[in-house]
Formats: structure tokens, C-alpha cells, sequence
């Protein structure tokens, strides 16, 4: 038993360790997703992001709300466990979200502390509050959500 | 198969509302940016393989750890191997419009997060600003030898 656990450990350590990273590391030739952390993510995860992003940027600029923007918040909503998982907000931390003021980034920063409420600190929750007077009504509805 | 009802759901709806407003908007979703079965794509000139993101923020992360923490020089110097072929990828990937490549250098302990700027820089010289330029100035004096010398190189 005790054999088996260190031999685990071991294994845990293994992938834990750092080491360069090709495109090809991360996925084989052939294959469309893998999972990590215990998450599935398939391949373009991060760059659909960048995009739904982008276009919530044009988008929550706007005086009218224009069809699809909700389609693009639920795909952005439903993406960020896997988004976690990827290290995509260790890479950039919950505030290099927000610290943008473009809507679709502050969108994506919220829907991350959403689900991970631990990140959220009272100096975030403080810049929020301030940040949701006229923003966009579907952005505010998702900060009055969080905070 | 419940991918294909949803692609297609969403896809008619798209093209029946975007007609009738102004603007409309459609999310993209992974498997419109990278179809099942492609390794890789052409995108704005460039051949971009999947992955190229994920693979740059856990080079990323190891870099922070090991520059912050006297980490091994050949595993530092495997990584910049790595990292330099990818710098391409991601501007064709839009990844420098979603956080800016100013953002990447704000944060003078993120030793990983700059060097990755830096090698970016070298591969897409025309992405240099005078305020990054300046930020690089500031950062050269206090940074890791490693990133030090990548940082005078993409100086000139």
C-alpha cells in the first residue's frame, strides 16, 4: 500500500515538474482534446475565448443589446472551468482582467471570480461597484451576480 | 452528433436575426476556430498548430517559477528553445489584442510573463511601441540576468 502511494506520488511529482512545452506536448498530432486537471478541454479553447472576448468588446459598447450577445456570454460562462484549467487566469490574475475596462475582458474576469469566488478580494469587489455604474446592463447584471 | 445539432442551431439563428439588427453577434466557438481532425491552420499568413496557446502559458508559468527561484539553466534555456518558434502563432491568434503586450511587462516579479514578451518581440519587432520600449528601459535594470540579455537584444 505504501509502495503504491509513493509510486503515485511520484507520478504527481512527475507531472508537476516543469519543463518546455511544445504545441505538440500539449496536443498529439491527431487528437482534438485531452484533459487536464481533471477537466476536458479540447483544441482552440483559449483562442475561442480571445475571440468571444473581442466581440463582447465591440459588442457591450453598444446602446442596444445586439442578438447573440447572450450566446456569447453562456459559451464564455460554460468555457471557464476548462479556461482554469488551462492556467489562462494564473497566467493573467483575475485584476489584469478588469484592470482593462474593456467590457469583454471585465466580462471574462467576471465570470472567472463567479465561479472561483476565492479570488475575489475586497479591493475587486470595492473597483466593481464602481466600475458597474454605466456599464453595459448585461455586464452590470453579471457584477450585481458576484458581488 | 450533439455538437452538430448545436453548431447548426446556433449557425441558422445567426443568419436568420443578423438580418434584422443592426449588428449581431455570434460566438465562436473552439471548434470553429479549429475543426476536428486539423492540427493546425493558416491564419493571417501564418501556420498556427493547436496547442500554441496552451503551450506558451505552461512555458510561461515555468518560467516564473524558475527565474524566481534560481531554477535550472538548461531547463530555462530548453524552454526559451521551445518558446521562441511561437511568438507568430500568437499574434496571428489575436492573444497580444485580448491583453495587450504593455500588460504583460507591468508586473516586474513575473520574470516568465516578460521573457515571453520579450521572445515575442524578437519574432514581431513591429509590435514595438515607445511605452513598451520605455517599460523595457525600467525593467533591464532589475530583471534576471536571463531576461536581461533577451531584453538588450530585442533593445538593440
Amino acid at each position: 500500500m505504501n509502495n503504491k502511494m509513493l509510486v503515485m506520488s511520484l507520478l504527481v511529482g512527475l507531472s508537476a515538474s516543469v519543463s518546455a512545452k511544445t504545441p505538440e506536448q500539449v496536443l498529439a498530432d491527431g487528437k482534438d482534446s485531452t484533459v487536464l486537471k481533471g477537466v476536458e478541454f479540447r483544441k482552440g479553447t483559449i483562442a475561442s475565448l480571445i475571440k468571444n472576448v473581442s466581440l463582447l468588446n465591440e459588442q457591450l459598447k453598444l446602446q442596444e443589446t445586439p442578438a447573440g450577445v447572450n450566446v456569447v456570454i453562456e459559451d464564455m460562462r460554460a468555457s471557464i472551468p476548462a479556461q482554469e484549467a488551462l492556467d489562462v487566469f494564473n497566467v493573467f490574475k483575475a485584476e489584469e482582467w478588469l484592470v482593462s475596462e474593456q467590457p469583454g475582458n471585465l466580462m471574462a474576469g467576471v465570470l472567472f471570480l463567479q465561479q472561483f469566488p476565492q479570488f475575489l478580494t475586497p479591493q475587486i469587489r470595492e473597483f466593481l461597484i464602481q466600475n458597474s455604474i454605466g456599464a453595459h446592463p448585461l455586464l452590470k447584471a453579471e457584477i450585481v451576480k458576484l458581488i | 452528433m450533439n455538437y452538430l445539432k448545436n453548431y447548426i442551431g446556433r449557425t441558422t439563428l445567426c443568419m436568420l436575426t443578423a438580418p434584422l439588427f443592426a449588428q449581431s453577434a455570434c460566438a465562436i466557438t473552439s471548434e470553429e476556430i479549429f475543426p476536428s481532425k486539423l492540427d493546425g491552420m493558416v491564419i493571417k499568413g501564418v501556420y498556427v498548430r493547436k496547442g500554441t496557446i496552451a503551450a506558451t502559458f505552461t512555458n510561461l508559468l515555468a518560467l516564473d517559477k524558475l527565474l524566481s527561484s534560481n531554477g535550472s539553466a538548461k531547463e530555462i534555456a530548453d524552454i526559451i528553445k521551445d518558446q521562441s518558434e511561437l511568438g507568430r502563432g500568437l499574434y496571428a491568434l489575436d492573444v497580444f489584442q485580448m491583453q495587450p503586450l504593455e500588460n504583460w511587462l507591468r508586473d516586474a516579479s513575473r520574470q516568465g510573463k516578460i521573457l515571453v514578451a520579450a521572445l515575442t518581440l524578437q519574432d514581431c519587432p513591429e509590435m514595438m511601441t515607445a511605452s513598451i520600449e520605455a517599460r523595457l528601459e525600467e525593467l533591464v535594470k532589475t530583471s534576471h540576468p536571463v531576461v536581461q540579455a533577451k531584453i538588450k537584444k530585442v533593445l538593440g
